[in-house]
This record gives structure tokens, C-alpha cells and sequence, in this order.
């Protein structure tokens, strides 16, 4: 079977912060490629670049050099509006500390991807994923009216409900306990494989690692297999 | 540890703190260049009298015109008479600088009633040979105001023209504006050979002074009229504090706005430091010491400016007290440590009590539940119980109490009340103007404020109260200008009016003119000061002059009946008020033929005076001078004009200009001048609020730009574009601006009518009839407001733009 194209391709990455001699070369040649559907756990020790690597793969961020390509459209050179589209469209983001927009309730936050990515979503489809990942009856809270793991999963739906290529996150049970981190890591890959959807998940837990098709761990720059 | 959290989080937002010390400062900056203002206008008199007589030593001066040389002789030929020291005082005035000339007899004899005066050192240098130009002493203060160094030559215009007089410097402090010569030197170089203005003598000829003295001179001490003087002026200081304290509650507004956001982001690292042990007392007296911090600072910034605007208010004000209260103001405002220390009471104060409801929202922060950084649920249902106690309060001090500290209190009180219920009305106009905005980037923007209430209620609350300060006090000033402009014209019945120069017009004058051909007509007024510094205006008018009143009490029928048949007199508005008289009331008058009383028949408008007068049917008046008059309003023959009053005029008395006539077009752009002149300081005050108005808008929307950082990071993460972020801030910002500033209007309306109604009226005596409000005000300072509001939309909004969405997310 031939290799489709990648969902997500990462060519050379290298970032770089500060200037000069004192400068610190945070990533120095990442290559990645993500095909449609896989899982892929990235860990390695804190401050080693895992959230620098995911905001350059959802072009928050510009590499220093190397590609980023989404959908096999090359993101790392273009303009920032155009970056901001393609992430609307076939990127969704997790944070390790939600992110909710406080003053949304958990559906208008879910709506919220749907308008920024422009795609067409039946209003049913939103009662439809959160009733799949378990919050269809907090859609009308706000986050401070929500534990961190009903936050977590609204975040999860505002991730997916227009459809993205790829996932991408951040550690996304950092900050919850052991058995809610569980339970949002359950829903959270139960979701993205029901949409064939990518996942690229940063994490420090060998249990959640270990739920993914691949493992690979960032060290000195680079990412190699764990 | 505590000052370093503090301090920490200064750094971190250092912007914002900056705005609130400016709120601050702009505060007490009006309130102490108002303070000062307030002085500089009262102590003048008070230097000028220390340095020329004792406070104990006597004025004597005539009800009517200047005293005569010849009456002069006489009074100092009576037995026992004290030695008099003669003076003169000159208007005069350079440029636009008014000055007093003063002419002193003989230093010598002003050395006897003087105690110790440095003036007395210089009377060596003030005599004058005749050689070059007079000699007149010049203080250091005025010489900085004018700009001249003693030994220079400096021309000054007098009543009757222009003089050039060699300055001397002086030693003697207290003669801000004034100059003093020698009398007969005064009286030759200003052409004013007879001229003697009052007589001084010392304290110790009192007893002899009252047995003796003739009934048309008036004799009171200095202290005495120190003490008039100051309540002439007295309802135009308390207004020029009524409006300082308005200035200085936008400026709190600004604070309050600013420090309500600061803790919004405060919250989360309040929850931290409760949890990991710090104490609710801790973190008070920690959040008490900033807001002592900032009022210190605050405040010496606003000591520092408003001493530097206490000058250029004092410019503005200084001529129009002159003319209308022939008061002179100090040259510079005389700055103390014992009003900067009140001042810097006051300020502090006013900054730690806006602190408290921000400590206590501290207070209530719960330790841990760190993640959960949103605020409690909103306590929406500030229930109209709330708001109507304050207004409640508000108004019945204003309807029990009728001093001015009631009017301003119970404004105070009824803008509190209105204030808790801005939020509620202004969220609901916010919902309006996201549906008129519809489903787009606008309309999804200003849904998202929506969320926010509870953050924004205070910043909305405060911008609507400042700007509605701001607007208030225009359409008030435009609202009276209004009135006076209709009370003028009403006033002015008269196709002419007549008068003398430098006196008054006899008898036989006034029979020329009621016999002119083109005259229907004639209306005369003459003026004197009481005994008891009343004025009393006595008319002689024909029907026609009779709807120039406007009656305020009293049938007007009935009013005009008794006026004319001597039954009684009537009052002016402002006397009224002071004197507290009303239709039925008797008033005693100290007429020259001895005491009579009358009845009150009616109180009208008037504007001219703050001090009030009485108007009397000039027939009730006896004695030599009593048919001499200061002015005649001349009335057409129907079908005839101005121009054949006026033809008729130069026929009988020639055009050599020994009568001057002015017309009620010239009378009213006079007054309106005038009243130009008076209320520019008032609109200094009012472009002051509006411009801490303002300071509030942009700091309360920038607050909200850089608190939303977070938010904005993650819509930047989750796909939208900056372009359309931008757009998402501005549109916030401006439907922010746009809710606070509609708010804004009925409020103004409020201040308006409170200021028309209730200040302005304890504070000067008139009122202002209530109409409709000028909407001058609202159609500058909305637009204003808007264009700053967007302004204030886009830096935060260029600032988020340009950064990666990355750091602000990091930043948390
Ligand atoms: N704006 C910045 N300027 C300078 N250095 C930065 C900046 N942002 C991140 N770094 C540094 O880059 C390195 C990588 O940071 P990054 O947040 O990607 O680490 P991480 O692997 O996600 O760590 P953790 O597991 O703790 O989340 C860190 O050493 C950090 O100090
Ligand atoms: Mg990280």
C-alpha cells in the first residue's frame, strides 16, 4: 500500500531563542511526518521544546528554518493570516490548562471553532460529540461552573467539531488527577480515531505514550524513537 | 515579602498603574489649582490692606461718587477730626492686565496709620521733580506679571488715557496688581485733578468717626470690608469648588475603573497566595498599602500640577473679578504647606477609600481553586430597592437642607444610585447592539463582553459617571448662557438707552429727552449702595418697559399695581434667596431721609448681580440728588426708529459726545461677552472633567485590552487571523465606548438640571429655568469619546496583532 501523504510533515525544524552567542537552540532539525489517522506520543524532559514543537506544527510560531506542511499545504513560509486559516480549518488544539473562553458557556466555546473555521456544522452534531465525550448535559455551563475535566472535554469538542486533520496536544491531562486524566485521555482518543482524525499528543505519562501507535521522545533538538 | 508582590506586580503592569496615578493626580490637580485659585481671589485684599494701614484703621468713603476736594477741606476742618490720609485709586490696565493705581497722601501721614509698613521706606523715591516720567511703586510679583523691571518706563491706560510712569521697585509684599504713587502725582498724571477715592484714619479715631460723620460718607474698618469682599465673591468660589470636587470624583472614577480591572487579574495569584498561607489580613493591609502608595503619589503629582494650573485659571479669571466684583486678584496664587498638607489629606483619603470595595472583592477570593480563575457567578439582580435608597437620600437632603454642601452631597448620592444600575441598562443596550450587529465578527465580538459583566460593570459604571460629569457641566454653562441671553433681551425694552460719562444725568437732561419728537417714551434707572450695602435700583418705567420682568413670585398685576403706588418694592432673585424674602415680607431700607420699611411685592430674574438688589418706584425716593439718574431707556414713537432717536439725539445735544447711547443688539452682545468672560473658567473646568473623562475611557479600554490578552491568544490559537482579531478589539472597544457614552446622556441631563437647579442657585442665588437641555455637549464629547474609544481599541489590538499568539498563552 502506498504512504499517503502525511497530515501533518515536519522537514528540518530549528528554533532558536535568544540572539548571538547566548542564543539556545531549542529545536535543531525535528523531522516528522504524521499520517492520517495515527497516534503519536512525543515525551522527553520539561523545558526540552515539546510546546515550542507543537506551536510551530499548528503555525503559531515561525521555525527558524525547516518546513511545516498541514494537509500537505506548507504553512512555515507563509503569511500569518494564512497560517492562522489553515489551523482553523485542519488543526485542533489542547492545552494542558484548557484555554475555555471564560465568559462563553461550554456550547458557545464549541461554537466558537465552528465559526472561526468557517466549516458547515449542524447544531446537532454539537450535542452529538458531547454527548460522545460525556458532557451533553454541561453545554449550556460556563467553564468556572465545570470541573477540570468537564472543562477539559469541552475543550476536546471545540478541537474537533469542525473536523480537523490533525490534533494536537499540549498534555492534555497535566493538570488533572489520575483518574479524570484517564477518563479525558478515554474519550479523547475514542474520538479522534472515530473521525480518523490525527493525534499528536504531548505527554509525560508512559500509560498514555503507550496508547499511541507510535513514541517518540524529543532530545538535544531532535526527535527520536523512544 | 508583601511590598515585593506588590512591587512585582507593578512591574508587570505598570501602564495601568500609571493611568490611575494619573487619575489621581488630574483630580487633585483641579481641586488644588481651585484651592489656590480660591485664595489668590480673597487674599489679595487682605495683603494689600496689611501693607497700606493697620487692620484696625478706618475707611471712610462716599455712598456716591468720588469726595470733593472741597469736601475734603471741610472734613478736616471739623473739631477733633483725625489727621485723614486722602487716597486715590485708579483702574487702570496694561494690555490685558487690569491694575489699581493707588495715590497715597503724604508718606509721611500714612507712616502715623500704618504700623510698620515697607512701603513707608520708599517714600523718599516716589517724590517726583517733574523731570521724566511719575514714579510709582511697583511690588515683585506684579512687575513678574507684567513683565517689567523696576527703572524700566511703563505705560498704563487710564480712565481718562494713557500714562507712562518710571517704576520703582518696592519692598512691600501684598500689592499683586497694584501700584502706588503719591496722590498728587497720581491725580496729575491719570488727569483726574480732583479725584480722592476715600479717606483712611486710624484705628483710634473710631468713636469720634461715628458721632460725627456726615450721613452720605460711610465708614467701616478694613477689616470690615475685607469681610464684605469676601462674600461678594464668596458664591463664585463655592461654585468653582462645587465643580473642582466634580473633577476630582471623575478622577476617582478613573481609579476605581483601573484598580477594579487590576484585580480581575490579580485573582488568580491572590487564590495562590491564599492557599499557599497568606492571610486575609495580610493581604488586605497589602492592597491597603498600595492604595496608600498610589494616593501619595497621585496626590503630590496634583499638588505639583495644579499649583502650575492654578496660575493660568487665575489668568482666566482674574479680569471678569475685576470687573464684576472690582475686586483685584494676587498676581500669582500664593501656594501654603498648611493647605498642600489638607490637600494632601484629602487626596489620599478619597484614593484608600476607593481601594476598599476593590479589598474587599480581594477578601472574598477563595484560596485554591487555582484553575478556576473566572469569577463567582454574576450577582445580576442589583435590585431597584439599591439604587433607589441613594436617590431616595439624594433628594430629600436636597429638599431639606437648601445649602450648597446639600445640593452637592445629594447629587453625589443620586449619581450613586444611577450608577448601580448602569451596568444592568448598559449590558441590555450592549445585547441590542449585538443583534443590530448580527451574526458576524461585530456582533459575535460585543456577544462576547456580554460574558463578562461582573469585569466590566465597574469600568462601565465609572466611564458613563464621567462623562456624564463632563457633559453636565457644558450643558449647564450652555444652558445659562441661554437664560441670560433671554433675560437680556426681555430686559431690553428700550429702543436706546443714554447715559453719562463719568456721571450721572440731571434733571434737565432727562426732560430734554422724554421731549424729544421721536421719543414715545423714556424709562430711567438710577443705582445706589445702601447704608447697609444694599443696592437699591430706583425706575421710573413706561407699560411697555413692564414685560422686561420676569416674575419668579408675586402677581404681576398686583406687583406692578403696588410697585407704582409706593405700596412696596420688589427684589431681585438672588436677593431673595440670600435674604430669604418672599411676596408679603417687609424690608427695611436705610433710605437717605431715615429708615422705611416695605413690602415685598414680587421677586423677578436677574443675572446682573450675584449680590441682588431692590427695585423701587423711583417717586418713593426723596432728597437733592434723588431725580438725577444713571441711565434713560428711550422708547420710539410707533412707525419711528433708532435712527430717528438717534437724529434727534445729535440735534439736541450736539454729537460732541458729552451723552453716549448704545442700542440693546450692542447691550446684549456686551452681556453675552461678559458672561463669556465670567464662565470661561467654567469651561476650563468643564474641558478639564471631560478630559479626565476621557483618561477614564482610554484606561478602562486599554485595562480591558490587556486583560483579555489571554483570551485573544486563544482565538488567535484557534484560527482567528489578526486582522480579524483587530477588528474583534475595536469593536468591543467601541460598543464599550458607545454603551457608556448613550448611558452618559440621561445622566448629563441629571447633573445638568442638579447644577442648574440646585448649585447654581445656592451658589450665586439665580436659577436657571428649566428646559430643554443644550445637546451642544453630548454632540462633541460622543463623537470624542468614540474616536478615542477606537483609538484605545487599537493599540491593545495592534499590540496582540503583532504578537505570536504563543507568548501571550505562556504568559497565562
Ligand atoms: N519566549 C521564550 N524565550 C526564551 N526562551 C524560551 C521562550 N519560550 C520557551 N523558552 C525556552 O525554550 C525551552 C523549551 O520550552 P518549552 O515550553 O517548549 O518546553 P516543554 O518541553 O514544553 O517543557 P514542559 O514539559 O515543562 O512543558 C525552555 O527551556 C524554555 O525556557
Ligand atoms: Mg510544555
Amino acid at each position: 500500500m502506498a504512504d499517503p501523504s502525511p497530515v501533518l510533515g515536519l522537514r528540518g525544524l530549528v528554533r532558536r531563542y535568544g540572539e548571538g552567542p547566548r542564543a539556545v537552540r531549542v529545536l535543531d532539525g525535528v523531522d516528522l511526518d504524521v499520517r492520517p489517522g495515527e497516534t503519536v506520543a512525543i515525551m522527553g524532559a520539561s523545558g526540552c521544546g515539546k510546546s515550542t514543537l507543537l506551536h510551530l506544527a499548528a503555525g503559531m510560531d515561525r521555525p527558524d528554518a525547516g518546513e511545516v506542511r498541514i494537509a500537505g499545504v506548507e504553512v512555515h513560509g507563509r503569511p500569518e493570516p494564512a497560517r492562522t486559516r489553515e489551523r482553523a480549518r485542519r488543526v485542533g488544539l489542547v492545552f494542558q490548562d484548557f484555554n475555555l473562553i471564560e465568559s462563553l458557556t461550554a456550547r458557545e466555546n464549541v461554537e466558537l471553532a465552528v465559526w472561526l473555521s468557517g466549516a458547515a456544522v449542524a447544531a446537532d452534531r454539537i450535542d452529538a460529540l458531547a454527548g460522545e465525550l460525556g458532557i451533553g448535559e454541561l453545554l449550556e455551563r460556563r467553564p468556572d461552573q465545570l470541573s477540570g475535566g468537564q472543562q477539559q472535554r469541552v475543550a476536546i469538542a471545540r478541537a474537533l467539531i469542525h473536523g480537523p486533520a490533525v490534533l494536537l496536544a499540549d498534555e492534555p491531562t497535566g493538570s488533572l488527577d489520575r483518574v479524570a486524566g484517564e477518563q479525558v485521555l478515554d474519550v479523547l482518543f475514542d474520538a479522534a480515531r472515530a473521525r480518523d482524525c490525527a493525534l499528536v499528543l504531548v505527554t509525560h505519562s508512559d500509560q498514555a505514550a503507550a496508547r499511541c501507535d507510535r513514541v517518540l521522545a524529543l532530545r538535544d533538538g531532535r526527535l527520536v524513537p523512544a | 515579602m508583601r511590598a515585593r508582590l506588590s512591587h512585582g506586580f507593578f512591574r508587570r503592569h505598570p501602564g495601568q498603574w500609571l493611568l490611575a496615578l494619573v487619575g489621581i493626580a488630574a483630580g487633585m490637580a483641579v481641586v488644588t489649582g481651585v484651592a489656590l485659585l480660591r485664595g489668590a481671589l480673597v487674599d489679595s485684599l487682605d495683603a494689600a490692606a496689611d501693607e497700606l494701614a493697620g487692620r484696625d484703621s478706618i475707611v471712610v468713603r462716599p455712598l456716591g461718587e468720588s469726595i470733593s476736594p472741597e469736601r475734603f477741606a471741610e472734613l478736616a476742618r471739623l473739631p477733633g477730626a483725625p489727621d485723614w490720609v486722602p487716597v486715590v485709586r485708579i483702574p487702570v490696565r496694561v494690555g490685558d492686565v487690569q491694575l489699581e493705581v493707588i495715590g497715597l497722601d503724604g508718606f509721611s501721614a500714612v507712616r502715623d496709620v500704618t504700623a510698620d509698613s515697607a512701603l513707608a521706606g520708599d517714600a523718599d523715591r516716589l517724590e517726583w521733580t517733574g523731570d521724566g516720567p511719575p514714579p510709582a511703586a511697583i511690588g515683585r510679583e506684579t512687575a513678574a506679571l507684567l513683565g517689567v523691571e523696576p527703572g524700566e518706563t511703563l505705560t498704563l491706560e487710564g480712565p481718562n488715557g494713557p500714562a507712562d510712569l518710571a517704576l520703582v521697585g518696592t519692598r512691600g509684599a501684598g500689592l499683586d496688581r497694584r501700584l502706588v504713587m503719591d496722590i498728587a502725582v497720581a491725580q496729575h498724571a491719570f488727569d483726574l485733578p480732583t479725584a480722592i477715592s476715600e479717606l483712611l484714619a486710624p484705628g483710634s479715631a473710631a468713636a469720634w468717626i461715628e458721632r460725627n460723620l456726615p450721613a452720605d460718607l460711610q465708614a467701616r474698618t478694613l477689616d470690615q470690608q475685607r469681610a464684605s469682599a469676601r462674600e461678594l465673591t464668596a458664591g463664585l468660589r463655592a461654585n468653582l469648588t462645587a465643580m473642582s470636587l466634580l473633577a476630582l470624583a471623575t478622577g476617582l472614577f478613573v481609579v476605581y475603573s483601573v484598580l477594579s480591572f487590576l484585580m480581575v487579574q490579580r485573582r488568580r495569584s491572590f487564590g495562590v497566595l491564599r492557599a499557599i498561607g497568606l492571610t486575609p489580613g495580610d493581604l488586605a493591609r497589602m492592597l491597603a498599602q498600595e492604595g496608600l502608595v498610589l494616593g501619595a503619589l497621585g496626590t503630590l503629582a496634583g499638588l505639583v500640577v495644579g499649583t502650575l494650573l492654578a496660575d493660568l485659571l487665575l489668568a482666566l479669571i482674574a479680569d471678569p473679578v475685576r470687573s464684576i466684583y472690582g475686586q483685584l486678584a494676587l498676581a500669582r496664587t500664593a501656594p501654603s504647606l498648611g493647605l498642600y498638607g489638607t490637600l494632601f489629606g484629602l487626596g489620599v483619603l478619597a484614593a484608600t477609600a476607593v481601594t476598599l470595595p476593590v479589598v474587599r472583592e480581594a477578601l472574598r477570593v477563595p484560596p485554591g481553586r487555582l484553575v478556576r480563575a473566572a469569577e463567582a457567578p454574576a450577582p445580576d439582580r442589583v435590585g431597584w430597592a439599591l439604587a433607589g435608597l441613594p436617590v431616595a437620600l439624594g433628594l430629600a437632603w436636597l429638599a431639606l437642607d437648601p445649602g450648597l454642601i446639600a445640593a452637592l452631597g445629594g447629587l453625589f448620592l443620586v449619581l450613586a444610585g444611577l450608577a448601580t444600575l448602569i451596568p444592568r441598562t448598559g449590558f441590555g443596550l450592549l445585547a441590542v447592539l449585538a443583534r443590530l450587529a448580527g451574526g458576524g465578527l461585530t456582533g459575535r465580538a460585543i456577544r462576547l463582553l456580554g460574558g463578562s459583566r461582573r469585569r466590566l460593570a465597574p469600568a462601565l459604571s465609572a466611564l458613563s459617571l464621567a462623562l456624564a460629569l463632563a457633559m453636565g457641566m457644558g450643558m449647564m454653562i450652555l444652558g445659562f448662557r441661554a437664560s441670560v441671553d433671554d433675560w437680556v433681551q426681555r430686559l431690553l425694552q428700550a429702543d436706546l438707552y443714554v447715559s453719562a460719562t463719568e456721571r450721572r444725568l440731571t434733571v434737565d437732561e432727562v426732560d430734554r429727552l422724554a421731549a424729544l419728537d421721536a421719543v414715545a417714551a423714556i424709562s430711567t434707572v438710577s443705582v445706589q449702595r445702601l447704608a447697609d450695602q444694599t443696592r437699591l435700583t430706583a425706575y421710573r418705567l413706561p407699560d411697555a418697559a413692564w414685560s422686561g420682568f420676569e416674575w419668579l413670585a408675586g402677581d404681576p398685576e398686583r406687583v406692578r399695581a403696588g410697585f407704582v403706588a409706593g405700596r412696596g418694592v420688589a427684589v431681585s432673585e438672588p436677593l431673595a434667596r440670600a435674604r430669604g424674602l418672599a411676596p408679603g415680607d417687609l424690608l427695611e431700607l436705610p433710605l437717605a431721609g431715615g429708615p422705611r420699611r416695605f413690602e415685598v411685592l414680587g421677586v423677578f430674574r436677574d443675572y446682573s448681580s450675584d449680590a441682588g438688589f431692590v427695585a423701587i418706584d423711583a417717586d418713593q425716593l426723596t432728597g437733592p440728588d434723588a431725580r438725577e439718574v444713571d441711565s434713560v431707556g428711550l422708547y420710539a414713537t410707533p412707525g419711528g426708529d433708532r435712527a430717528a432717536l438717534e437724529a434727534d439725539l445729535r440735534a439736541a445735544f450736539g454729537a460732541a459726545g458729552e451723552l453716549q447711547w448704545i442700542g440693546p443688539a450692542e447691550i446684549r452682545d456686551q452681556s453675552l461677552s461678559v458672561f463669556d468672560r465670567t464662565f470661561r473658567i467654567s469651561w476650563a473646568m468643564a474641558v478639564l472633567v471631560g478630559g479626565i473623562a476621557l483618561v477614564a475611557l482610554v484606561s478602562a479600554l486599554l485595562a480591558h485590552g490587556f486583560e483579555r490578552a489571554r483570551e485573544y491568544a486563544t482565538l488567535r490559537a484557534l484560527g482567528l487571523s489578526p486582522a480579524a482579531l483587530f477588528r474583534l478589539v475595536v469593536a468591543q472597544t467601541l460598543a464599550l465606548t458607545l454603551a457608556a457614552a448613550l448611558l452618559a446622556v440621561p445622566i448629563a441631563v441629571v447633573v445638568h438640571y442638579a447644577l442648574a437647579l440646585f448649585i447654581q442657585p445656592r451658589a450665586f442665588g439665580w436659577s436657571v429655568p428649566a428646559g430643554l437641555p443644550p445637546l451642544g455637549p453630548v454632540v462633541v464629547v460622543v463623537p470624542l469619546a468614540l474616536l478615542l474609544g477606537a483609538l484605545a481599541g487599537l493599540i491593545p489590538a495592534a499590540r496582540i496583532g503583532r504578537r505570536a499568539p504563543v507568548s501571550a498563552l505562556r504568559a497565562g
